[in-house]
């Protein structure tokens, strides 16, 4: 410490007396002053002079202003009023608690009495005492101890007289004691809570909850105590300066700390915090927290919590009550109890993310998100740095030091080191949540500064495919700098990519993008409009937009390029779609690694299986898998996002063996590095699980999808569209494997949602209307199966190309709604054109196709035709599945049976022992099956 | 607390040492501290066999006991009636620091029954907090001789801003901007001093 730099600083600041501080801060940059450790000093001078004297009393006034003496207690048998005093209970900061005993009756119950420290000077303090007490002795609950009345003793103490607890403990030790578990102890919150909201409502606020706050008796009631420091709820809302001293910062709210307005909103803040001391037995803030005015606060919190509480929900409902801004906390006790009430309910809370709008891909594979996750690496890296930036010199992080952090996280789209696959962090995502924290908690960063942050981290964020965060960091820069273009652009991708139409729209009618001096973030705002025609089927209009576009760099240009490949997909004209790609592709001075190009190759596979080139697809989505191996090694998780879209593809061609290998190796990957909590890990499930659909494992595909279900929810939340695929998909296998009552609420739900908020004829929403009409048929509701049907039918027509596969596959729908209503000769019609359609490319399908046919011929009595299906069935169910294979026999036996019919009984029979001795030679396990036969 | 047995001096002696004494002559500077801290101890014991259980002394009100007994130095001009409080002001924190440290070394137990410092502060100890404080007042002295007076006004006796502008001479404005440069530079100081620790 350099006197003579203080002084001087000093000085400095003295002649700078009568400048606001903006001013000053110029003059002090500006000086002749030559020294920096001195401009520095008198920067830090002017800053500390803003603080609030609370700041200062705190750390330093409160040093010269203790007691210097043990009080004196009390001695029994001494008199208050008309008590005896028979033992000293305990003892607290201001006050002591006695038993005691009424005198001149025979009722021998013990009273408590607290005293409380004289008050010396203050007549004001007095007459605040008497009336809180009157106050106090009119709350009425049973759960607030009672207040029996209070006075002031003739050497100027002041006392309540209340009920007294036996054998009291408080919250904490009750639950230790009685070893309670979470539902327990949050149905002792809530009892609480509905005591404090019965205070509220006669206008008063404890102010001063904490454990020992909260009491149990040997009856096993809580009570609440020490309404102590309760005060009237101001008319007029001045800062309350008066109670500073009788705080217990460990549970204080934040404006208590900051000497700000106190509303019913800090009890809120302060029975959370009980609850998560509580449920985690650790302390939800760090014990510096007024001396750093709870700057720490919100890490501190998020690591307590992520450590010790699994749900993510419950965590969302305990964070809420615990914002340090009030005005984003539950609004009164009530809204907190509820949530809580509703989560052990198993309800969805409140407080957990907005239902988002859907984005269903059923059937749809492209999932371009997935490259993304190449980027962990260098986002890790560079967020580390960030925190450790922060963490080294949280005053003085300069924007140089900022722009410089922000340009390399900006330069994280290209890997350029793959020596950087070492040392790959699990926790990318919980550094970025801290750093983005430390963030929002930093208040002496300048606003500037903070922008660039925020912005940088929600991009950081959104490159991840962690969506809602990016989103909640793009809009938090735009509270700084609401017309900032980038964050504009940014923010506008990233809500389309999550599918928030409704939220999109409210931005994109904020702004012009015209306007934009940034033509990189215009062409952004395009390609989003333009997407947004192209999906809703007007691929003129979105393609109108494309060619106005004028690319402002490179990256825009294949950006461009990418977008107006998927128009023409859309548009059904894929081979289009192949040569853009491949064009840009050739022209692309990007490396192999880079994001945008691995995922206009992973579009690249979609374009050429839609075109019918298989053997390219695979080829190249073999040749991704490659490259991941080899330059990011066995463990990466693109490695896993490449390895599930190989298992999508090859479960296509009907290759079940190794769809199930490549699923496995991606659920391995993604089960090792982010253990049972991730996206990718959900989605290398859910292949597994279409597999054993596939295979006829009915109960193991339905626990894979539930289990699927279940990690998305938790990744997302129950209602976010993700869930709501992987739930729609379970309704689906449902309903193949005969649960489809169950199934039928689920479908109907999201169809409802969807065609609200995207429209009816939103490719999403006529996906999800053909699953549910295949299921309303299912569960035998022909009316409502057909119109759906017919409906999807006609629109998919109407707006789509019909050579599109979704398109096509109404036609599939409508003809298998028709037959099951009955319809039969419609039926044909409609299904009859796709055999030549399924019969090469879709296996699959043509399976199902040729197993409908045969069915349909038989209940119009035509046997021939109804005989060259079956046998088309089983000949395409031989190649696929093979001939030992339980579907093949299943379809064989059913022909069998159909010979019967048809009297050709010998044929039937050696069938019959055919089937038989094929089980028996290979082994197969066929129970049901096997019975039948022998009935046979 | 143990009161000693003291002479106590009277005013008038008070008077003489201030006005005798020499500045920069550290014999006569520490005879002045000496009586002054007497006398504080000696108030101080006094104040105490008055009080009612439960009650409790403060500095601000020790601090006022101090300066209402010696009276007769309300006759001293004002510059020597400042001396006089920077003189008592320091004796305060010496004394506040050795009680302090008398309540360490005594047995405690685990109910602390003094205003939740350490609920403030956490648990370490107070008295190292308080001797950095005192040290950074002296260097305060140092830096801004009036910073350190207007310190001690406020922490230690808890004047009130006429009272203060009525011992310096200076408008209540002047005051109240002066406080808040001298607190400004005391959190500074502190800010510093823990920069330098690590």
């Amino acid at each position: 410490m350099n006197i003579e730099n203080i002084k001087r600083a000093h000085q400095l600041l003295a002649k700078l007396s009568d400048f606001s501080l903006d001013e000053a801060t110029q003059k002090i940059n500006t000086t002749t002053e030559l020294d920096p450790e001195v401009k520095q000093l008198a920067l830090d001078l002017l800053q500390n002079a803003q603080q609030s004297s609370h700041y200062f009393n705190d750390k330093i006034a409160s040093l010269f202003s203790f007691e210097s003496e043990h009080r004196n207690q009390l001695p029994i048998g001494s008199q208050i009023d008309d008590y005896t005093i028979t033992t000293l209970l305990g003892e607290g900061g201001m006050s002591q608690v006695y038993s005691a005993i009424r005198d001149h009756t025979d009722i021998q119950k013990p009273v408590a009495i607290k005293v409380f420290s004289p008050i010396s000077h203050s007549t004001e303090l007095k007459q605040r005492f008497t009336s809180e007490q009157r106050i106090l002795s009119g709350l009425s609950h049973p759960h607030i101890i009672a207040m029996q009345h209070g006075g002031i003793t003739a050497s100027g103490q002041p006392y309540f007289v209340m009920e007294l607890v036996n054998n009291a403990d408080t919250i904490i030790d009750y639950s230790k004691q009685k070893n309670l578990n979470i539902e327990q102890k949050l149905k002792l919150i809530i009892t609480a809570a509905e005591a404090i909201e019965y205070a509220h409502n006669n206008l008063i606020i404890h102010r001063d909850l904490k454990p020992n706050n909260i009491i149990i008796g040997d009856d096993g009631e809580l009570k609440l105590v020490d309404f102590g420091i309760a005060k009237l709820i101001p008319l007029n809302h001045e800062p309350d300066q008066h109670t500073m001293m009788a705080l217990t910062p460990e549970y204080a709210a934040p404006e208590q700390i900051k000497g700000e307005n106190i509303t019913v909103k800090a009890d809120v803040f302060s029975l959370a915090a009980v609850a998560v001391a509580l449920l985690t037995d650790e302390k939800p803030f760090s014990k510096d927290r007024l001396l750093n005015r709870c700057a720490h606060d919100e890490l501190h919190l998020h690591v307590v919590l992520k450590k010790n509480i699994a749900d993510s929900d419950l965590r969302n409902v305990l964070n809420k009550a615990l914002q340090q801004d009030p005005k984003r906390r539950y609004q009164n006790m009530h809204e907190f109890s509820r949530d809580l009430q509703f989560w052990l309910n198993k309800k969805p809370v409140s407080a957990s993310p907005d239902s988002y709008r859907y984005r269903i891909q059923k059937f749809c594979q492209r999932r371009p998100a997935f490259s993304a996750s190449l980027l962990v690496l260098m986002i890790t890296i560079t967020a580390g740095l960030l925190l450790f930036s922060w963490q080294y010199n949280q005053t003085k992080l300069e924007a140089r030091k900022a722009q410089a952090v922000k340009q390399f996280m900006l330069q994280a789209f290209d890997i350029t080191d793959p020596n950087f696959t070492e040392g790959i962090q699990v926790s990318a995502q919980d550094i970025l949540q801290m750093a983005a924290v430390k963030l929002d908690s930093n208040t002496q960063l300048a606003p500037g500064i903070k922008f660039e942050l925020y912005q940088s981290l929600g991009i950081a964020y959104g490159q991840l495919g962690f969506l809602p965060k990016a989103i909640n960091m793009l809009q938090q820069s735009l509270n700084i700098y609401p017309n900032n273009s980038h964050s504009l652009a940014y923010l506008c991708q990233y809500l389309f990519n999550a599918n928030q139409e409704q939220t999109l729209d409210h931005w994109l009618n904020q702004f012009d993008e015209n306007k934009f001096s940034d033509s990189a973030d215009k062409n952004r705002i395009l390609r989003i409009k333009a997407n947004r025609l192209g999906l809703a089927g007007d691929f003129n209009g979105a393609m109108a937009i494309i060619n106005s576009l004028t690319a402002s760099d490179r990256i825009d240009q294949l950006l461009n390029q990418r977008l107006k490949a998927e128009l023409y997909y859309l548009n059904g004209q894929s081979e289009k779609s192949i040569e853009i790609i491949k064009q840009a592709l050739a022209n692309a001075d990007l490396k192999a690694t880079n994001t945008l190009m691995l995922a206009m190759n992973s579009d690249l596979v979609q374009y050429y299986d839609r075109v019918g080139d298989y053997d390219t697809a695979l080829d190249l989505s073999l040749k991704l898998v490659a490259n991941h191996r080899k330059i990011l090694g066995n463990n990466h998780p693109g490695l896993g996002a490449a390895l599930n879209e190989l298992s999508i593809f090859y479960r296509l061609k009907g290759h079940f063996e190794q769809a199930k290998t490549a699923a496995a190796e991606s659920r391995a990957i993604f089960q090792n590095l982010y253990g049972d909590d991730s996206t990718g890990l959900s989605q290398a499930i859910s292949n597994l699980a279409m597999i054993d659909y596939l295979e006829g494992n009915y109960e193991a595909a339905i626990e894979k999808f539930s289990q699927a279900t279940k990690i998305l929810a938790h990744v997302y939340s129950p209602d976010h569209p993700e869930t709501l695929i992987a739930e729609a998909n379970l309704a689906t296998i449902m309903t193949a494997s005969g649960h489809a009552k169950e199934a039928n609420k689920l479908l109907m739900h999201v169809y409802q949602v969807e065609n609200k908020t995207l429209g009816p004829h939103h490719r999403s929403t006529l996906i999800t209307q053909q699953s549910l009409a295949l299921n309303l048929a299912a569960t035998g509701n022909y009316q409502q199966a057909l119109k759906h049907a017919k409906n999807n039918y006609n629109l998919f027509h109407q707006y789509f190309d019909a050579t599109m596969p979704h398109v096509i596959n109404s036609q599939f729908v409508y003809g298998r709604v028709l037959s099951m209503a009955g319809e039969n000769q419609q039926a044909l019609d409609m299904l009859l054109p796709l055999e030549p359609l399924f019969k090469n490319s879709e296996e699959l399908n043509f399976i199902k196709l040729s197993q409908f046919l045969s069915k349909i011929y038989l209940s119009l009595d035509q046997p021939s035709q109804a005989d060259e299906y079956f046998n088309k069935t089983i000949s395409a169910l031989t190649t696929v599945y093979s001939k030992q294979h339980i579907k093949t026999l299943q379809a064989r036996f059913e022909y069998a049976q159909f010979l019967k019919s048809q009297q050709r009984t010998d044929e039937a029979d050696n069938l019959v022992k055919d089937i038989v001795s094929i089980i028996d030679k290979n082994n197969v396990s066929a129970p049901t099956l096997s019975a039948q036969l022998a009935d046979f | 607390m143990c009161i000693s047995l003291v002479k106590y001096m009277t005013s008038g002696e008070i008077t003489t040492l201030l006005k005798n004494h020499i500045p920069g002559d550290n014999d006569s500077l520490n005879a002045v501290y000496t009586a002054l801290y007497s006398e504080i101890k000696a108030i101080a014991g006094h104040q105490l066999k008055s009080l009612n259980p439960g009650q409790t002394i403060t500095p601000t009100v020790l601090a006022n006991e101090c300066y209402l007994k010696l009276a007769g130095l309300s006759e001293l001009p004002p510059t020597d009636k400042r001396h006089f409080m920077r003189y008592l002001a320091k004796s305060m924190r010496r004394y506040l620091i050795d009680c302090l440290r008398q309540k360490h070394s005594a047995k405690r137990n685990v109910n602390r029954s003094y205003t939740g410092l350490s609920q403030f502060i956490g648990d370490d100890n107070i008295e190292f907090r308080l001797l950095d404080i005192d040290r950074l007042l002296d260097l305060i002295e140092e830096i801004d001789s009036q910073s350190a007076e207007i310190l001690h006004y406020k922490l230690i006796f808890n004047f009130t801003y006429p009272e203060i502008a009525e011992l310096m001479n200076l408008s209540e404005r002047h005051v109240i901007r002066l406080w808040q440069q001298a607190r400004a530079l005391l959190l500074t100081l502190v800010n510093e001093q823990a920069r330098d620790e690590h």
